[in-house]
C-alpha cells in the first residue's frame, strides 16, 4: 500500500496523479508556496489552482476560483498583458503555458451565466463614483464581501475606459455588457447620468446613508474639482491618498484606479480596486487599515506602454477550443503544489506511482491490503 | 423531457470501444479501416493500457511449422474437453499474423541467436508455447505502448477516467452508452453506430495489482440483453500472503515447490506425474484439502532451484518487481531463501459475454473482445490472454467496423438517458454505507473456500442467501461522497451482480471440470455436462439454461482430461 509522499521531495508534477490506475492520488494546489505566475500577477490570481481544476474538467470550480480575484475574467482574458506568462516556469522546458488564453477559455465558457444575487451581510452601504474598471471592480469585491453598493456614473453607459479606450475588435461590446450585467445581477445598483459634485455632493451621499465612498473616476478625469463642492472648507484642500490603504485624508473616502496609480494595465487597476475594497471593509469594522498591507503590490514597475500595446495587438483572435484548452492546461507544471493520497483505501500496491515519480518522493510499502481469507486455518482444520 | 445536451456531454462517434486495454486498442485500431471516428473510453487513466500493461508481455502463438490443431488439442485436454474449438481454432490461426503486427509496430520478442522466436512450453503441455517479449518479465508496458502509438497515428480518440454504466439501445440495437467522469462527475452520453465491450473479465478487487476489472462485461452486457456464460468458473490462485509476485509460472518448472506446515511437498502426492508444475487451481484445491486436515499454512520453497535459475528469475530492470523485491529484502525477507507464506486467493471471474467468432453478440450493435468475452473454464496458460486479446480485438474491430458502416445515424432517446442519469446519480453526495464496506461483505461470502474452491450445494445455497441479503439491504444503502466513490459504488454493484451469477451457475453445474470443483459431484460428467450454462436477464431475474457444446461437429475428440492427472481424497 502507498504509505507516504515525501513533502520536501515532491515537485507537484502530477505524474503519479495521472498514472495511478486506481485514481488514488490528487494534487494539493492550495499549498502556501505561491507559484511564480501568481507572484507576477498584480491581481494575485490563483493560476495554478484554476488550471488544475481545468485539467480535471471542473470548469465551474475553475471559474469560482478565478472570480475570487477577477471581476471580469472575460475582459482580462482578452486585454491583460499577462505578466504571469513571463514568469511561467514551463519556459525552462519549452514555452510558457498560455495562461492568458486559458483564463479567456474558462471565462467565455461561463459568459452567459447569470449571477445569483449576493447575500447582504452588513448594514452599511457604499457609494462608488465612476463605473470604469476600478469602480466596477470595487463594486464587485465589496458585494462579494456582503455590502450593498451603488455605483454613480456621470455618463450614459457603464464601463468607463473599458468602453471608450479599448478598440471593439479587442473587446466586443457584447462581452463588456455581459460582464457588467453579471455585476448588476449580483445586486449592485447603478445610477447613470449622475455626476458627483453636480447632481449629488459627497455630503448628500453621506446623508443618503453611505458609510464609505470610493472614488474611481479615472486618470484624465476633469471632474475632480467638482467633488469638492459642498464639502466643509477644511476638506477643500488638494486630495491626498495613502498609497498603501488608498484612504484619503477624509476618513470615509477612498480612491483608487488610475486616478491614483496613473494610467495602468487593467489588472493593476483591478488590484487597486481590491485593495480599496479591503480597506473599506476594515474601515467599516474599525480595524487597522494597514495591518499586513504591503505597499509593494502597488509599486510593480510599470511596463513600457509600447510593450503593453504590442502584446494586446498579438492577442489571438479566436479563443481556445475545449480540446486545445485541456491540452494547454496539461502543460502547467503545478509549481509548488504537492501530491497527496486522497483515497488511500483504493491502493492495489502496483508501484506505478513510485516507479514513475521523477523525484523519488513516493514510498509504496510492498505489503498489500489483507482481504477476507479464502481458507481460515484454525476453523478449516478438522 | 430534457434535451440530450442539457443532460451532459454528448460525444458522437462511429464506434465506441469501452476499455482501453490491448483488446480495446486492437479493436479500435482495426475499426479505423472502416470508419472515421473511433473512440476508446477507459475508467483508468487515458493510455494506461489496462491489465496487459502489468503483464510480462509473453504471448502464445502458432508460428510457422507449428500446427493449429495441435494447440487446440492441448487446450481440449487442459480444459477437460470444455473448449470452444471454433473460437480457439480461429484465434490460433491468426495468432502469428498478430505477432508479426506487433513486430511491425515495434514490439520486440526475445529470439534465439538464429532469429527464431524464443518459446517456452506451458504447463507441461505438448505443443502450446508462449513467446517472450522484451524486456523479460516486463514487456507488457512496451506492448501497450506500440498499440497506443498506432492509435495516435490513426487518430483514435482516447478518453480516460470515464466509467460507462449503461448501454443505450434503440429498438433492439445498441446505439451508445452513458457514464460519467470519475474526477469531475460530469455525465457523458456516447452516440455510436457500434459499441465494442473490451472491459476485461470480472474480479473481486483483490490486491494483486490487477484489480480494476469489476465484472463490467456482464453487468453492461447482460443488462442490455446479451448472454453470458462460464459464470461458474473463477480464478482461485495461490499468491504470497503479504505481497505480490509476478511470475510463478517460471518458478515452478525451475524447481520451486509448495510445502505444507509440516514441510511436506504439497502436490507430489496428488499428482506424482505433474508434481508442483501444474495449473494453480489444483494447488489451491490441495491447500484447501490439507488445511482442513490441519496441515496449513503453506509456503513456497525456492531452495531447490539452481543458483543460475534463481539468478534468471531475480527481478531486475528497474520495474515494479525489482522495487518490490528490494523492499522485501530491506524488510528482512529473502524471496528465494526464506519460506514465505502463500495463500489461496479468489481473484477473478472468467465469466464473459457470448459472441460469434467475429465478436458479434446476440444483441445487434454490441461486439465483445478479449477477456470480456467467454473464452475458457479458468485454468490458465501463461501468454494466452495476450494472444486472444490481439486476435479477438482485431476481429471485433473488423466486424464492428463493417456493422457501423451499414448503420444510420444513431438516435438516443432523451428520456432513457435521463432515467439512466437519475439512477446513476441517486447515491452521489448522499450519506450512506461506503462501497468498500459492502465489497468486504461480498468478499467474505464469495471467498470462503467452500464457495470458491471446494464447492458444495449447502455452502453455495448459504452463500446465495447471504448475497441476496447484501443486495437487498446494503447495496441500496450505499452512498458516494464524490465522483471517485461513485465509481467504486458502481463497481460494487457490478461485483454483486457478477457474484450472484457465479453462485447460481456454480450451483447448477453438478459436476467438476477444469477450474470448477464440486465436492458433492467430484467427477466430470461428460454425458450431461459438456454443456455451457448460459445466463441472461429476464425481467429483473437471471435466467440460466444449458446448451451442449457441439462436440459431434468438433474435429478434436476429447480423449484425455487434465484433471485426471490428480487424485484428491474424496
Amino acid at each position: 500500500m502507498i504509505t507516504n509522499i515525501n513533502y520536501a521531495k515532491c515537485t507537484g508534477c502530477g505524474i503519479c496523479v495521472e498514472r495511478c490506475p486506481l485514481d488514488t492520488l490528487r494534487l494539493d494546489v492550495f499549498v502556501k508556496e505561491i507559484p511564480p505566475c501568481q507572484v507576477a500577477c498584480p491581481a494575485n490570481v490563483n493560476i495554478r489552482g484554476y488550471i488544475y481544476l481545468l485539467k480535471q474538467g471542473k470548469l465551474s470550480k475553475a471559474i469560482e476560483l478565478i472570480r475570487e480575484s477577477l471581476p471580469f475574467p472575460a475582459i482580462t482574458g482578452r486585454v491583460c498583458f499577462h505578466p504571469c506568462e513571463s514568469k511561467c516556469a514551463r519556459k525552462e522546458v519549452d514555452e510558457s503555458v498560455n495562461i492568458h488564453s486559458l483564463e479567456r477559455f474558462v471565462a467565455d465558457y461561463w459568459l452567459s451565466e447569470k449571477a445569483r444575487p449576493w447575500p447582504r451581510l452588513y448594514a452599511g452601504s457604499i457609494a462608488i463614483i465612476g463605473s470604469g474598471a476600478a469602480g466596477l471592480g470595487a463594486a464587485y469585491f465589496l458585494t462579494r464581501m456582503g455590502y450593498r453598493v451603488t455605483v454613480f456614473e456621470s455618463g450614459e453607459e457603464m464601463g468607463g475606459m473599458l468602453r471608450t479606450s479599448i478598440p471593439e475588435k479587442q473587446l466586443s461590446r457584447d462581452i463588456l455588457d455581459a460582464q457588467i450585467d453579471y455585476i448588476k445581477e449580483m445586486g449592485v445598483e447603478f445610477e447613470t447620468n449622475t455626476t458627483i459634485g453636480r447632481e449629488l455632493t459627497l455630503n448628500e451621499l453621506r446623508d443618503r446613508g453611505y458609510k464609505a465612498i470610493f472614488i474611481a473616476i479615472g486618470a484624465q478625469s476633469n471632474d475632480l474639482s467638482l467633488l469638492r463642492k459642498g464639502m466643509p472648507m477644511a476638506e477643500q484642500t488638494p486630495f491626498k491618498v495613502d498609497s498603501v490603504t488608498l484612504q484619503m485624508d477624509i476618513p470615509d473616502v477612498f480612491a483608487g484606479g488610475s486616478l491614483v496609480i496613473g494610467r495602468s494595465p487593467l489588472v493593476k487597476v483591478i488590484a487597486s480596486a481590491k485593495r480599496a475594497s479591503i480597506s473599506i471593509d476594515r474601515y467599516l469594522k474599525n480595524e487597522d487599515l494597514k495591518a499586513g498591507m504591503r505597499k509593494q503590490l502597488l509599486r510593480v514597475k510599470k511596463l513600457p506602454k509600447e510593450r503593453i500595446e504590442k502584446q494586446i495587438r498579438e492577442e489571438a483572435k479566436n479563443g481556445f477550443s475545449e480540446e486545445t484548452a485541456m491540452n494547454e492546461a496539461r502543460r502547467c507544471m503545478n509549481c509548488g503544489s504537492k501530491a497527496y493520497i486522497a483515497y488511500p483505501d483504493d491502493c492495489m500496491t502496483c508501484f506505478e506511482c513510485e516507479v514513475e515519480c521523477p523525484s523519488n518522493a513516493i514510498d509504496v510499502h510492498p505489503f498489500k491490503e489483507q482481504l477476507p481469507p479464502t481458507i481460515k486455518y484454525a476453523e478449516g482444520a478438522k | 423531457m430534457a434535451k440530450l445536451e442539457s443532460l451532459g456531454k454528448v460525444v458522437e462517434t462511429d464506434i465506441l470501444v469501452i476499455g482501453g486495454g490491448v483488446a480495446g486498442l486492437w479493436a479500435a485500431n482495426k475499426a479505423k479501416d472502416f470508419v472515421d471516428r473511433v473512440t476508446i473510453v477507459d475508467k483508468g487513466p487515458k493510455d494506461w493500457g489496462g491489465q496487459a500493461s502489468r503483464s510480462g508481455g509473453a504471448m502464445v502463438a502458432v508460428i510457422p511449422l507449428d500446427n493449429v490443431d495441435d494447440f487446440v488439442k492441448d487446450l481440449v485436454y487442459y480444459y477437460d474437453g470444455f473448449c470452444d474449438q471454433d473460437l480457439w481454432g480461429e484465434i490460433f490461426s491468426q495468432s502469428y499474423d498478430r505477432i508479426m503486427d506487433y513486430q511491425r509496430l515495434g514490439y520486440e520478442f526475445i529470439t534465439w541467436p538464429d532469429g527464431r522466436l524464443k518459446g517456452i512450453p506451458q504447463r507441461g503441455l505438448d505443443h502450446v508455447k508462449c513467446y517472450l517479449g522484451k524486456p523479460f518479465g516486463m514487456g507488457g508496458k512496451n506492448m501497450v505502448g506500440v498499440l497506443i502509438n498506432e492509435a495516435k497515428r490513426l487518430g483514435v480518440q482516447r478518453l480516460g477516467r470515464i466509467v460507462i454504466t449503461d448501454l443505450v439501445k434503440q429498438n433492439d440495437t445498441v446505439v451508445g452508452a452513458t457514464g460519467f467522469n470519475s474526477i469531475n462527475g460530469e455525465f457523458y452520453i456516447f452516440k455510436a453506430r457500434a459499441v465494442v465491450l473490451a472491459v476485461g473479465d470480472g474480479g473481486w478487487k483483490t490486491s494483486y495489482h490487477q484489480n480494476t476489472c469489476a465484472g463490467d462485461s456482464v453487468y453492461l452486457g447482460v443488462r442490455a440483453g446479451a448472454e453470458a456464460s462460464n459464470c461458474e468458473f473463477a480464478r482461485v490462485w495461490n499468491v504470497p500472503k503479504l505481497f505480490s509476485w509476478e511470475g510463478q509460472t517460471y518458478l515452478l518448472p525451475l524447481g520451486a515447490k509448495f510445502v505444507n506446515a509440516k514441510g511436506e511437498p504439497l502436490m507430489d502426492k496428488y499428482s506424482p506425474i505433474l508434481g508442483a508444475n501444474t495449473d494453480p487451481h489444483y494447488i489451491t484445491k490441495a491447500m484447501a484439502i490439507e488445511a482442513r486436515e490441519g496441515k496449513g499454512p503453506f509456503y513456497l520453497d525456492c531452495t531447490p532451484m539452481k543458483p543460475e535459475d534463481r539468478e534468471l528469475v531475480t527481478p531486475k530492470g528497474g520495474g515494479w518487481m525489482e522495487l518490490n523485491y528490494n523492499k522485501l529484502r530491506n524488510l528482512g525477507m529473502n524471496f528465494f531463501e526464506d519460506k514465505l507464506e502463500w495463500v489461496a486467493q479468489m481473484r477473478r471471474s472468467v465469466m464473459g459475454i457470448r459472441a460469434d467468432i467475429q465478436g458479434q453478440t446476440t444483441v445487434p450493435g454490441l461486439f465483445v473482445t478479449g477477456r470480456a468475452r467467454v473464452t475458457d473454464p479458468t485454468v490458465y496458460i501463461g501468454g494466452l490472454s495476450l494472444c486472444l486479446t490481439a486476435v479477438t480485438g482485431y476481429n471485433a474491430g473488423e466486424s464492428a467496423g463493417k456493422f457501423a458502416r451499414s448503420q444510420k445515424e444513431p438516435q438516443i432517446d432523451e428520456s432513457e438517458a435521463e432515467e439512466q442519469k437519475r439512477i446513476l446519480y441517486a447515491p452521489l453526495g448522499k450519506m450512506g454505507i461506503p462501497p468498500k464496506e459492502v465489497l468486504r461483505e461480498i468478499q467474505e461470502v464469495v471467498f470462503t473456500y467452500d464457495v470458491s474452491i471446494l464447492k458444495n450445494e449447502r455452502s453455495l445455497k448459504k452463500a446465495l442467501d447471504k448475497l441476496e441479503k447484501i443486495e437487498d439491504e446494503l447495496i441500496p444503502q450505499m452512498g458516494a461522497k464524490d465522483a471517485h466513490y461513485l465509481m467504486k459504488l458502481m463497481e460494487v454493484r457490478s461485483i454483486a451482480y457478477m457474484s450472484e451469477l457465479y453462485i447460481r451457475a456454480s450451483l447448477m453445474r453438478t459436476e467438476s471440470r477444469a477450474g470448477h470443483y464440486r465436492e458433492d459431484y467430484p467427477e466430470h460428467d461428460d454425458r450431461n455436462w459438456l454443456s455451457w450454462i448460459i445466463a441472461s436477464q429476464k425481467g429483473g431475474r437471471f435466467d440460466l439454461r444449458t446448451e451442449p457444446l457441439p462436440i459431434a461437429r468438433y474435429r478434436i475428440k476429447t480423449t484425455r482430461f487434465y484433471s485426471d492427472n490428480f487424485t484428491f481424497p474424496k
